[in-house]
C-alpha cells in the first residue's frame, strides 16, 4: 500500500509564489505543516511528516556539496547543476514513498500538487537556489515552483521514471548522468516516446551513441542537436503508424537507430555531380556515377564535387578465394575534416565488391599510426555492423560506411590520438567468394 | 488524433461500431462514458468493452482484403494516464494474438488503480507482425485500427469543474466568482485538471441563481467569462500554438479551446485566423470579449 | 542389525541435475517462517494422503531429545558418512552427534495412505515413495488436494540442521502391508575428489539390482530400525507416514543456551516452545478443528513437547477463534445469500461469511501471549477473513481493523467453489508457500477473472468492515448542490466533444438569414492501394450548407507528425501530393484553390494522394463563402 503525499492545490501555491515574489526574506521553510495542505480522499495512510524532513535534510545535504546556499562557480555552473540533478534523481529514486522499485509507477507520485508542496513548502530554498539564473527582477518564476513538467523536481523525477533501465542492470539510472539537459528535454517533450520507459532508454542509448559517432568524427554540440532533433521528429512520425509499444526491444532499437543514422548521413554532402554519369541511369547518384568511374580508372578514383576534387585510391590483390582490397582515402582541397570520398566512394566500392560475388568479412584499420596494434584490435567494430558483410546488406550499404567511417575513427582515437582524425585512413578488406 | 490515411489497407474504422467502454461497480456495469461513481485508488478498476456489432476477425479481416495479415495480427490495450501527457506515463495492459481472442467474448481487463492518476485514455490497438499483404510490405508493428477512449477518475466529464466556496474565509477576496485557469504548458493536458471556477458561497443569493438556471443572460455571462479567460490564456502563450487544424487529445483543454475558436471563426463568417484573434485580444480586448460573448449567447440551448 | 545400513551418494549424472539448493530454493521468498512452512506442507501432506474412507486422520508433532540409546542407534545407523570436509550434511552430523543436545521432531500422521508405489523412480508409474524421496516436483493429482506442487517438501529439509529427515512408513503394497524405512539428506552440492555431487544422500539397504544404490529397509527389518530409533510405534492397520527431523532449527532453540541448570532444555524453553508450535497450528490449521454436522472434526491434532502435551484445543473454545468456527460452517453451507461470484463470464467464484462482535463481549484467551508476547500470531482482537480452498487450509488472511467508529471486530471465511475449474484456478494461483492467491499465468483468462472477482470483493469487505477514512473536502464545499449549473455549462461549453474522439464538429451555424453556413465535413480516409507502382490513398469530404452557391475550398495534405502535430513532408524529405480530386464524381483539374458549388444534400469531393513514405497523412481544409460565380 502506498503512502497518500500532500499536496497544496495550484491556487494556494501561486499565493505561496506570491508572498515569495513580494517578499524574499520568507523564501525560507517554515516546517511541513501548511494550512492548506491537503491529502487524496482515499483509503491508505498519510505519509509521515518524519519522512519529509529525512528528505529535505538529504537533498539539502547534496546541494551543499555543490555550493549551497552559493551558487556554483560560473565556470562550472552547468555541470554542476546538471551532476546535483543526478544525485538529486538518485536520491529520489532511493525514498521510499516514490515507491520507484515498485514494479510499476505509482502514479499518485506524479500528482503535480505534490510537487508544488515539495517545492514550495519543504525545499523552498534549493527551489530558489537552483533557478537564480532565471530569476528576473528576484521574480521566481512559476513553472520551476508549481507542479509540471518544469517543476524543479518533478522534471528530475520524470526522469527517474523514464530512464530507468531496471533493478537488474548495473548502471540502472545511468543515463540520467550520460545525458544532458537538452537531451531531456528533447525526449521528455515528446510523450508519445517517453511516456513509456522502455523506448525512451532505447532513445536514450542511441542518442549517446550517435553523439559518440559524431563527436569522433569531429562535428559539434550544435549539428549533432540537430540530428537528435530530427531523428526524434522522424520517430514520432513513424510512431502513429507503427505501434512502438508492441514491438520487440531489438527491432525497437534498429528502428530508432537507424532515423538517427539518416540524419547523421544526411549531414554529410550529398549530391555528387560528374560529367561521368550515364544519361539514362534512372538512379542518379552515387551508383551510376561510380560505376563509370570504375570503368575509366580501376586503380585511382576521382570525385569531383562542388568544384573540390578528391583522391582515392584502392588495390585489390586475389589469391584464390580470397581478396583483400586496400583503399585509402586523401584529403581535398580544403576542409579535411568532411572525407567525402568516404561517404561516396567507399560505399560504392563496397557495392561493387558485393555485386561481384565477394563477401566481406572484416574491414581493418591500417592506417600507419595503428600498424603496430595486433590484428583483432583493429578490425572495424560498431553496434549495427554485422561481419560478414554480404549483398544482402546492399540497402543498407551507405549507413554500414557511415558506421565503418565512424568506428575507425574510433581505433584511432583509442590511440590517444588528438585532433580531428586522420586526413590519410587506410582500410583494408578482407574479402571471401560467395 | 484526426482521422488520419496509413500507407497500406487497414480495417475502416468508419464502419466499425465504436467501442463502448464499461466499467464493473458491485453487481453492474457502468457506462465509462457518464463517469465513474466513485474511484478507488485501492481497489481494482474492472473494465470492459463487448465490441457490440463487431463481425468475428476472420470475416472482418477477409472483407477487407486483409486475410493474409490474419495470422500476423494481434489486439493490444494501452493505456495512458496522468494529468498531462508529460507528467504521466503510459502501460500495455493486454496484448494477445487475435487467434486467441473471440470477438463474442468483448474485452475485460483489471487495471491496476495506484497506476492510475486524474485522466485515462484507453488506446485500443490491433497491429501486425511484418507481413505482405495484397503487394503491401507490412513492417513490425504495423497499426490496423486504432481507437481511443478518455476518461476522468473523478468528477464527470458531463459537468464543468464548479465550485463553491466561501471565499472570506480561505482569502480570495469578495468578488463573484473567480476562474482559475492554472498552468496549460500542454494543450493535451486534462481539462478538468486545468479549470476550476470557484463560486463565492458568501454572496447566496448568486450562487442559487446562477443554480437555478432561469436567468440565461447572467448565464451566458458567466459562460463567457469562463470563455475569455481560458483563450486568453491560451492565445497569450504562443509556445502552445494552438490551431484550428488540429486534433487534441480527448477531454484535454486543447480539444475544448480548439471548438471554442472554431465556433467563434465559423460565427465571423470569414477566415479568422488565429494571429487575428491573438491580435484583436491584445489590442481590441473588447471585441474580442464581445465574440466570446455571442458565441455563449448563440449556442443552441442543450 | 544397523550394519546393514549403507550411504548412496548422488553424483551429478551427465545430463546434470537440480541439486539439492536448488530442490531447497523452490520454495521462493514466502512470508512464512520456516517453522509455519514446516507445519503447513506437513500437515497439507498428510491431509493429502488421508484417502481412506471412515478413517479420521491424525497428524501428531513430537519434540524430544534422544536416550542414550537411542543416540546410539542414530550413530550406527549413520556410521557412513559422505566423505569430503566441504559437504554440508557430513558437518551437520557430526554436529548432531558431538553438541551433547540434539533435538529430535517427529511428525508422523496415522490412518493415512502412506508412502506406496515402487521404491525407485525409474518405473513407469512413479507412487508417493519416489515421488517424495526421488523426484522433485510433480503435478499435483490428488483432487481437490491440499498442494499442487512437489517442491513442498523442501521445507522439510530446510528446518533440519544437518538436512537430514528420515522416513518410516507403512503402506498397502499389492494389497498387504509393508513397511518401510529410508534416511535421505538435501545438502550443498559439494565437490570430492574431482567429482560434483548434487548433496542428495541417502541412507538404506544396498539395492540388489543396481549398484551405488540403496533401498528402503523392509518389513521387521524396517519396524526393528525404527523403534530403536525412536519412532512412534506403528500397529499393524496403522498405515501411514513418520518424518524424523534431526535437529529441527527451531528460533526458540537456537536461542537458548547448550546447557543449563535442570538440563536441556529447560522448562521455560519447553513451554515457549510448545505454546508457539501449538499457535501455529491453531492460526493455520483450525478448519481441521471444526466440528461437522455430525460432531467430527475433519483431523486430529496432537503435540508433544518433550513430553508435555500442547495439542491445539478446539478453536470454538479460543475465544479470538469461535467466529472463525461460525463462518467456515455456515460457508460450508453454500447459502446462495453468501455466494460470490464474477460477471463476465458469470461465474460461482465461492461462498463468502462474516460474522461480528462487538468489543469486549468475549475475553481473549492469553495464554500464548502471556509467554511469547508481541511476537505471537494469533491476535487478540480480530479483523480478519481467512482464504480457503475446499482442502480448508488457510491460504492466507484479509486483515483490516477493527471498527473503532462502530465498535465492533469481524472474522469471516471466504471459501471457494468446489467446482473443477473454479478450483483449480485458486490453487494454481498459489505460490509454492500456498500462502496466496495470485492469478498468474497459468490460468486461463476465465479463470483470472473469476479469482479476481473473489479477491476484489473480499477486499471490499474488508474495506467496509474496516470502516474507511472519511474523505476529507479539498476546500469547504458548502451548498454542494450547484450540480445543475455545472451539467448545464458542462454540456454547453464542453459538448460532445469528450469521450467521443472523430465526432463531427457541432451543429453548423445559421447566418441572420436562417441559412446553414458552409462548412466542409471531417476528410474521411477512403483506403490505401496500388496504383502503377505509386501508394496512393484517398479522402473524402462534403461540402454542407447553403448560405451560398460557391465556395473556395482549399485542400492541403500534410504528415501526422506525432498525435497533434503535422508536418508538411515525411521524414524522408518527400511531400504527400494530391494527384486527384473528384467533386461530385467528376475529375476537375488540380489547382491551389478549388472552387465548389454547394448543394441541398451536400456536395461530395473525393481526394487522391500519393503516400511519400511510411507514414500517415491527413488533409487540412478550409473553405469561404463565393458570392458569384468566379470566371478564372
Amino acid at each position: 500500500m502506498s503512502w497518500l503525499l500532500p499536496q497544496l492545490p495550484r491556487i494556494f501555491a501561486e499565493k505561496v509564489i506570491d508572498e515569495f515574489n513580494g517578499d524574499p526574506a520568507s523564501r525560507f521553510f517554515t516546517g511541513v505543516e501548511h494550512p492548506q495542505r491537503i491529502y487524496q480522499a482515499s483509503g491508505g495512510d498519510r505519509l509521515p511528516d518524519s519522512q519529509l524532513l529525512e528528505l529535505r535534510d538529504e537533498i539539502i545535504a547534496i546541494a551543499r556539496e555543490f555550493g549551497f546556499p552559493d551558487q556554483p562557480p560560473s565556470r562550472t555552473r552547468n555541470e554542476d547543476y546538471a551532476l546535483f540533478e543526478y544525485r538529486v534523481a538518485l536520491c529520489l529514486a532511493d525514498w521510499e514513498p516514490l515507491g520507484t522499485d515498485h514494479h510499476s509507477v505509482i502514479a499518485e507520485t506524479t500528482r503535480r500538487d505534490w510537487w508544488s508542496f515539495l517545492s514550495l513548502i519543504v525545499l523552498p530554498e534549493v527551489a530558489c537556489w537552483r533557478w537564480v539564473s532565471e530569476t528576473q527582477n528576484n521574480l521566481l518564476k512559476h513553472k520551476r515552483f508549481l507542479g509540471g513538467g518544469r517543476n524543479t523536481f518533478q522534471r528530475i523525477h520524470r526522469r527517474v521514471l523514464c530512464f530507468d533501465r531496471g533493478t537488474s542492470h548495473a548502471a540502472r539510472f545511468g543515463l540520467i548522468h550520460d545525458l544532458k539537459e537538452d537531451d531531456f528535454s528533447a525526449i521528455i517533450e515528446r510523450p508519445s516516446l517517453s511516456s513509456s520507459p522502455r523506448i525512451a532508454v532505447i532513445l536514450g542509448e542511441e542518442l549517446l551513441r550517435m553523439r559518440d559517432r559524431l563527436t569522433a568524427a569531429g562535428w559539434g554540440l550544435g549539428q549533432q542537436e540537430d540530428v537528435y532533433r530530427q531523428a526524434i521528429k522522424d520517430l514520432c512520425t513513424y510512431g502513429i503508424v507503427i505501434a512502438f509499444d508492441v514491438i520487440d526491444d531489438d527491432q525497437l532499437r534498429t528502428l530508432v537507430r537507424d532515423a538517427f543514422i539518416r540524419r547523421e548521413i544526411a549531414l554529410e554532402p550529398e549530391q555528387l555531380t560528374n560529367t561521368a554519369l550515364d544519361e539514362d541511369d534512372s538512379s542518379p547518384g552515387v551508383l551510376g556515377a561510380v560505376r563509370s568511374l570504375f570503368t575509366s580508372s580501376p586503380a585511382r578514383m576521382r570525385v569531383t564535387r562542388d568544384g573540390m576534387d578528391y583522391d582515392a585510391s584502392w588495390s585489390m590483390s586475389i589469391d584464390g578465394d580470397s581478396a583483400r582490397v586496400f583503399y585509402e582515402a586523401c584529403g581535398g582541397s580544403r576542409d579535411v575534416r568532411r572525407n567525402p570520398d568516404y561517404s561516396i566512394a567507399l560505399p560504392a566500392l563496397m557495392l561493387n565488391l558485393l555485386e561481384q560475388g565477394w563477401i566481406i568479412q572484416q574491414v581493418l584499420l591500417e592506417t600507419e599510426r595503428v600498424r603496430d596494434l595486433p590484428e583483432v584490435d583493429r578490425i572495424i567494430r560498431s553496434d549495427g555492423i554485422v561481419y560478414p558483410i554480404t549483398r544482402s546488406d546492399a540497402l543498407k550499404i551507405d549507413a554500414i560506411a557511415h558506421l565503418i567511417r565512424h568506428g575507425a575513427a574510433s581505433i584511432g582515437r583509442a590511440e590517444g590520438a588528438r585532433g580531428k582524425g586522420n586526413a590519410q585512413r587506410r582500410l583494408r578488406l578482407d574479402l571471401r567468394r560467395t | 488524433m484526426r482521422p488520419v490515411a496509413y500507407p497500406y489497407p487497414v480495417l475502416p474504422a468508419s464502419e466499425l461500431p465504436e467501442p463502448e467502454w464499461f466499467v464493473e461497480e458491485g453487481d453492474d456495469l457502468r457506462r465509462l462514458s457518464d463517469g465513474l461513481r466513485a474511484w478507488d485508488a485501492e481497489l481494482p478498476l474492472a473494465l470492459q468493452t463487448p465490441l457490440e456489432g463487431w463481425p468475428c476477425f476472420s470475416e472482418l479481416f477477409e472483407s477487407n482484403g486483409l486475410a493474409e495479415a490474419l495470422p500476423h495480427a494481434s489486439l493490444s490495450l494501452i493505456a495512458e494516464t496522468g494529468h498531462s501527457p508529460i507528467t504521466g506515463h503510459r502501460f500495455t495492459v493486454l496484448h494477445d494474438s487475435l487467434e486467441n481472442l473471440d470477438v463474442q467474448e468483448g474485452i475485460t481487463v483489471d487495471l491496476d488503480s495506484s497506476r492510475l492518476v486524474e485522466k485515462v485514455t484507453l488506446h485500443l490497438l490491433i497491429t501486425v507482425s511484418a507481413c505482405s499483404v495484397s503487394g503491401f510490405q507490412l513492417r513490425e508493428g504495423s497499426v490496423l485500427y486504432r481507437h481511443a477512449f478518455s476518461f476522468p477518475l473523478e468528477g464527470s466529464l458531463a459537468t464543468f469543474p464548479v465550485r463553491p466556496v466561501s471565499f472570506s474565509e480561505q482569502r480570495l477576496g469578495s468578488a463573484l466568482w473567480l476562474v482559475d485557469v492554472g498552468q496549460i504548458t500542454d494543450l493535451n493536458q486534462s481539462l478538468l485538471g486545468s479549470i476550476l471556477v470557484y463560486l463565492n458561497s458568501d454572496h447566496k443569493d448568486v450562487v442559487d441563481r446562477l443554480n437555478a438556471g432561469e436567468d440565461r443572460h447572467f448565464e451566458c455571462l458567466f459562460q463567457s467569462d469562463i470563455v475569455s479567460t481560458v483563450l486568453q490564456v491560451i492565445l497569450m502563450n504562443e509556445e502552445l500554438e494552438i490551431d484550428f487544424g488540429q486534433t487534441y487529445a480527448d477531454c484535454s483543454i486543447g480539444a475544448v479551446a480548439a471548438a471554442w475558436l472554431a465556433a467563434i471563426r465559423a460565427d465571423s463568417g470569414t477566415s479568422l485566423s488565429i494571429d487575428m484573434l491573438r491580435e484583436e485580444m491584445q489590442h481590441r480586448p473588447g471585441v474580442f470579449r464581445s465574440r466570446c460573448q455571442a458565441f455563449t449567447l448563440g449556442k443552441e440551448q442543450p | 542389525m544397523t550394519d546393514v545400513i549403507c550411504l548412496q551418494s548422488e553424483p551429478n549424472p551427465p545430463s546434470g541435475t537440480i541439486t539439492a539448493e536448488g530442490l531447497l530454493n523452490t520454495m521462493g521468498r514466502p512470508r512464512l517462517s520456516s517453522t509455519e512452512m514446516l507445519l503447513r506442507e506437513s500437515l497439507q501432506n498428510s491431509w493429502d494422503a488421508a484417502r481412506i474412507p471412515g478413517v479420521q486422520p491424525h497428524y501428531m508433532v513430537r519434540l524430544f531429545s534422544p536416550s542414550p540409546d537411542q543416540l546410539e542407534a542414530y550413530a550406527s545407523f549413520f556410521r557412513d558418512r559422505p566423505e569430503g570436509e566441504r559437504c554440508p550434511v557430513r558437518n551437520g552430523l557430526e554436529h548432531f552427534f558431538s553438541s551433547g543436545t540434539p533435538v529430535l521432531m517427529e511428525i508422523s500422521d496415522f490412518g493415512t495412505v502412506g508412502l506406496g508405489g515402487p521404491t525407485r523412480a525409474d518405473g513407469a508409474d512413479a507412487g508417493d515413495f519416489a515421488n517424495f524421496l526421488r523426484n522433485i516436483g510433480r503435478p499435483r493429482d490428488t483432487d481437490l488436494g491440499g498442494g499442487t506442487y512437489g517442491f513442498g517438501k523442501s521445507s522439510l529439509y530446510l528446518m533440519s540442521d544437518p538436512q537430514v529427515l528420515i522416513v518410516d512408513t507403512l503402506t498397502d503394497v499389492g494389497g498387504s502391508e509393508q513397511r518401510r524405512l529410508i534416511a535421505h539428506a538435501a545438502g550443498a552440492s559439494y565437490s570430492h575428489r574431482g567429482r560434483q555431487f548434487t548433496g542428495r544422500h541417502w541412507w538404506g539397504v544396498p539395492s540388489d539390482e543396481l549398484d551405488d544404490f540403496v533401498e528402503p529397509a523392509l518389513d521387521s527389518t524396517a519396524a526393528e530400525l525404527a523403534h530403536r530409533l525412536g519412532f512412534s510405534s506403528r500397529e499393524p492397520g496403522m498405515s501411514g507416514t513418520s518424518l524424523m527431523l534431526l535437529n529441527p532449527r527451531l528460533d526458540d532453540l537456537a536461542d537458548a543456551p547448550g546447557s543449563e541448570p535442570g538440563g536441556f532444555p529447560s522448562i521455560a524453553l519447553r513451554r515457549r516452545i510448545g505454546l508457539r508450535l501449538q499457535e501455529m497450528l491453531l492460526w493455520w490449521c483450525w478448519p481441521k478443528l471444526v466440528r461437522d454436522e455430525h460432531g467430527m472434526t475433519p483431523m486430529r491434532i496432537s503435540l508433544d513437547c518433550f513430553g508435555e502435551d500442547f495439542s491445539p484445543p478446539d478453536p470454538e473454545s479460543v475465544p479470538q477463534l469461535c467466529g472463525f468456527a461460525e463462518s467456515l460452517r455456515r460457508s460450508r453451507e453454500k447459502r446462495e445469500e453468501d455466494a460470490v461470484r464474477s460477471l463476465r463470464p458469470a461465474r460461482l467464484a465461492g461462498h463468502l461469511f462474516i460474522t461480528r462482535r462487538r468489543f469486549g463481549a468475549l475475553f481473549p484467551d492469553p495464554r500464548w501471549r502471556r509467554v511469547l508476547g508481541d511476537s505471537t500470531l494469533i491476535p487478540e482482537r480480530l479483523a480478519h477473513i481467512a482464504l480457503l480452498r475446499p482442502a480448508e487450509l488457510v491460504v492466507r488472511y484479509e486483515v483490516g481493523t477493527a471498527n473503532e467508529a462502530e465498535e465492533f471486530e469481524w472474522t469471516g471465511v471466504f471459501r471457494c467453489s468446489e467446482e473443477q475449474e473454479i478450483e483449480e484456478a485458486f490453487a494454481l494461483s498459489e505460490p509454492p508457500a500456498h500462502d496466496d492467491w495470485e492469478p498468474s499465468q497459468r490460468l486461463t483468462r476465465t479463470q483470472k477473472v473469476i479469482v479476481n472477482a473473489a479477491l476484489k470483493r473480499v477486499k471490499l469487505e474488508r474495506l467496509r468492515l474496516s470502516g474507511r477514512n472519511r474523505p476529507e473536502p479539498v476546500l469547504s464545499t458548502e451548498g454542494e448542490s450547484v450540480a445543475p449549473l455545472s451539467r448545464r455549462i458542462g454540456a454547453s461549453l464542453i459538448g460532445s466533444g469528450c469521450g467521443a474522439p472523430g465526432g463531427e464538429p457541432r451543429e453548423p451555424r445559421l447566418t441572420n438569414t436562417g441559412r446553414r453556413r458552409l462548412r466542409l465535413s471531417r476528410p474521411s480516409p477512403g483506403g490505401t492501394r496500388l496504383e502503377d507502382g505509386r501508394v496512393i490513398t484517398s479522402f473524402d469530404l462534403k461540402l454542407q450548407g447553403d448560405s451560398a452557391p460557391l465556395a473556395r475550398v482549399s485542400i492541403r495534405p500534410t504528415v501526422q507528425a506525432d498525435v497533434s502535430r503535422t508536418e508538411m513532408a515525411a521524414p524522408n524529405g518527400l511531400k504527400p501530393v494530391i494527384v486527384a480530386v473528384m467533386i461530385e464524381g467528376s475529375s476537375v483539374p488540380l489547382t491551389d484553390q478549388l472552387v465548389v458549388p454547394s448543394s441541398a444534400s451536400g456536395t461530395p469531393i473525393r481526394v487522391d494522394v500519393s503516400m511519400p513514405d511510411y507514414v500517415a497523412i491527413g488533409l487540412e481544409t478550409s473553405c469561404e463563402e463565393l458570392a458569384q460565380e468566379v470566371t478564372s
